[in-house]
């Protein structure tokens, strides 16, 4: 099943049809850039909207949401909307994510910025859709990145360290195993994303309306929703970091790698540290991904066969084997 | 090759493939390792999955041949299918995993290249009705079958000769016609697949022998 093949053919699409290749030597024209304009405008309305594509409604029914999903509002979390423009502030737990695209700016280099815009926004749409399917929101959009929160007041804590982890791992699944090879392919190298999660408990975090009239946002206070940009900035390569509090919700060391340095000093003798997440067994041993021949993950949601499967891409592989029965 | 060190191996194929685990072997000196095998085309198109339970020699690694035992049962125990009532997978026809084990094996790779197509030959049987590069026939047939396929050779007197001159280790002039198929140029002819052979093992070619030259004698008494 591939989740994102919609987001990734648009990409392909445009990368495929850009012009700035072809016309390297003499440069591109009016008439070439507005062809391409109208090509680019046809082609991101083929990009899922509200309307779920039938493999995103199997996935969203695999994981027991709805298939229709409202996509939430920007800017103002849903549990927290009545603190706008007030003095009020609130304390409560949350997840503070934050997820971007790097090297991206290398995309401006070999296609229009039409074109970089549409690879932009296929990335961030797939991303946005992630987080909504795993029950988070999205607090703000910063070019190819998202900061996202998990958590709010009808849920529990532990549920909703495991649905952030499942959504920035499903995000870096596509960036990696959907991408980064085909980017390759056309001249883009090391395309990758990198992640920083953690979690404030309900005292270390001040819900607010941070800004002036209109000009604000309901927002929060917390060392661990501005530790997570910080641990972003840390992570490898589609690495996704997480804080101590999000590895002692889900107890299982073997997803968790300590990083040698803290991500933090308290400056009285304690310190908070880093932890690289393991996200491909996270996906694997939660049922959101199996592995081919190569240990290479596919998403899926169930361990049915694919009814479009055929006999004819399963041979190179089958025709290594050549069975002999000699028991009794 | 080399001794490796199965530990590091195993180390090594666990963090790269997540639905494997090692758990408390049933049979003494071996490593055992349990999981899911997720049987995936080109494509990426799901077929099917299986539990197995994978059996590597501690000892003789990397100089062995895993055991892998389908626990899932998902596969009929008959032979046709080329297991055994207990689920013991008959990967490969014994000389070339004979030679596998000769040479010495990584446990990756041998995952990848045998335990893992065998399980996806499954499906293309299931799906096609035959295996995607066929199969051996059972028993005898299939030690015929398979001298017939890697040497060209059918007949049996030109087997047990054959057999006889690598056994033995004999000697011939590289340009002498040749003494076991008649044609001009023994360098060009028999003398490779006598080398060969030698990949497979004195033990097996031994066995092989006296399985050919039983044919040879049973055909002698049909034939009067």
């Amino acid at each position: 099943m591939n989740l994102f093949e919609d987001y990734k053919n648009v990409i392909k699409k445009a990368v495929e049809n850009d012009p700035t290749k072809s016309n390297k030597i003499y440069g591109l024209s009016e008439p070439m850039l507005e062809s391409n304009r109208e090509h680019l405008k046809l082609l991101r309305n083929e990009l899922p909207g509200r309307e779920l594509s039938r493999e995103m409604k199997l996935f969203a029914k695999g994981m027991g949401v709805k298939e229709t999903f409202d996509y939430q509002p920007l800017g103002s979390h849903p549990d927290f909307t009545y603190l706008k423009a007030t003095d009020l502030v609130e304390e409560h737990w949350i997840i503070s994510g934050f997820i971007d695209v790097k090297k991206s700016t290398k995309l401006f280099n070999n296609f229009t910025k039409g074109t970089v815009r549409l690879i932009t926004e296929s990335i961030i749409r797939a991303s946005i859709f992630a987080v909504n399917l795993c029950g988070g929101y999205v607090h703000r959009i910063q070019g190819d990145g998202l900061m996202v929160y998990f958590g709010g007041k009808n849920i529990e804590k532990l549920k909703a360290v495991e649905d952030a982890l499942k959504s920035f791992s499903m995000i870096s699944y596509f960036v990696k195993n959907d991408l980064k090879d085909f980017f390759e392919d056309n001249g883009i190298q090391d395309i990758h994303t990198r992640a920083g999660l953690d979690l404030g408990h309900s005292k270390q975090v001040d819900w607010f309306y941070s800004g002036i009239g209109e000009s604000g946002e309901v927002t929060t206070c917390s060392l661990h929703t501005s530790l997570a940009p910080k641990m972003q900035s840390n992570a490898k390569n589609s690495g996704i970091v997480v804080g101590h509090n999000v590895t002692t919700q889900l107890r299982k060391d073997k997803y968790f790698e300590q990083r040698s340095k803290e991500i933090h000093d308290y400056e009285d003798g304690r310190k908070y540290y880093q932890y690289n997440f393991d996200w491909e067994r996270y996906l694997v041993d939660n049922n959101l991904a199996v592995q081919n021949d190569m240990g290479v993950l596919v998403l899926t949601i169930n361990t049915l066969p694919d009814p479009n499967r055929n006999s004819r891409d399963l041979y190179p592989i089958a025709s290594k084997s050549k069975p002999y029965f000699n028991y009794d | 090759m080399t001794k490796t060190n199965l530990n590091y191996d195993i180390d090594s194929f666990l963090s790269k493939y997540y639905s494997f685990k090692e758990v408390d072997s049933p049979k003494p000196g071996y490593l055992a390792l349990k999981g899911k095998i997720s049987v995936l085309d080109k494509k990426g198109k799901l077929w099917g999955q299986f539990e197995i339970l994978i059996l590597i020699n501690k000892i003789e690694y990397p100089y062995t041949i895993p055991i892998v035992i389908e626990k899932t049962q998902i596969i009929d125990r008959d032979w046709d299918f080329h297991i055994s009532k207990e689920g013991v997978c008959c990967l490969d026809i014994p000389h070339q995993l004979l030679k596998r084990k000769r040479r010495g094996i990584t446990f990756e790779e041998f995952y990848r290249n045998v335990i893992y197509p065998f399980f996806a030959n499954y499906h293309y049987k299931e799906s096609t009705g035959e295996y995607a590069n066929g199969e051996y026939k059972h028993h005898f047939e299939g030690i015929a079958q398979f001298y017939q396929e890697e040497f060209d050779l059918e007949n049996l007197e030109d087997i047990v000769a054959l057999l006889e001159t690598s056994i033995g280790g004999i000697k011939h002039q590289p340009n002498i016609e040749c003494p076991l198929c008649g044609k001009p140029k023994y360098k060009k002819c028999c003398r490779k697949k006598v080398y060969s052979l030698k990949g497979y093992g004195m033990q097996q070619l031994k066995i092989d022998l006296v399985l050919f030259r039983q044919q040879l004698l049973k055909r002698k008494k049909v034939l009067g």
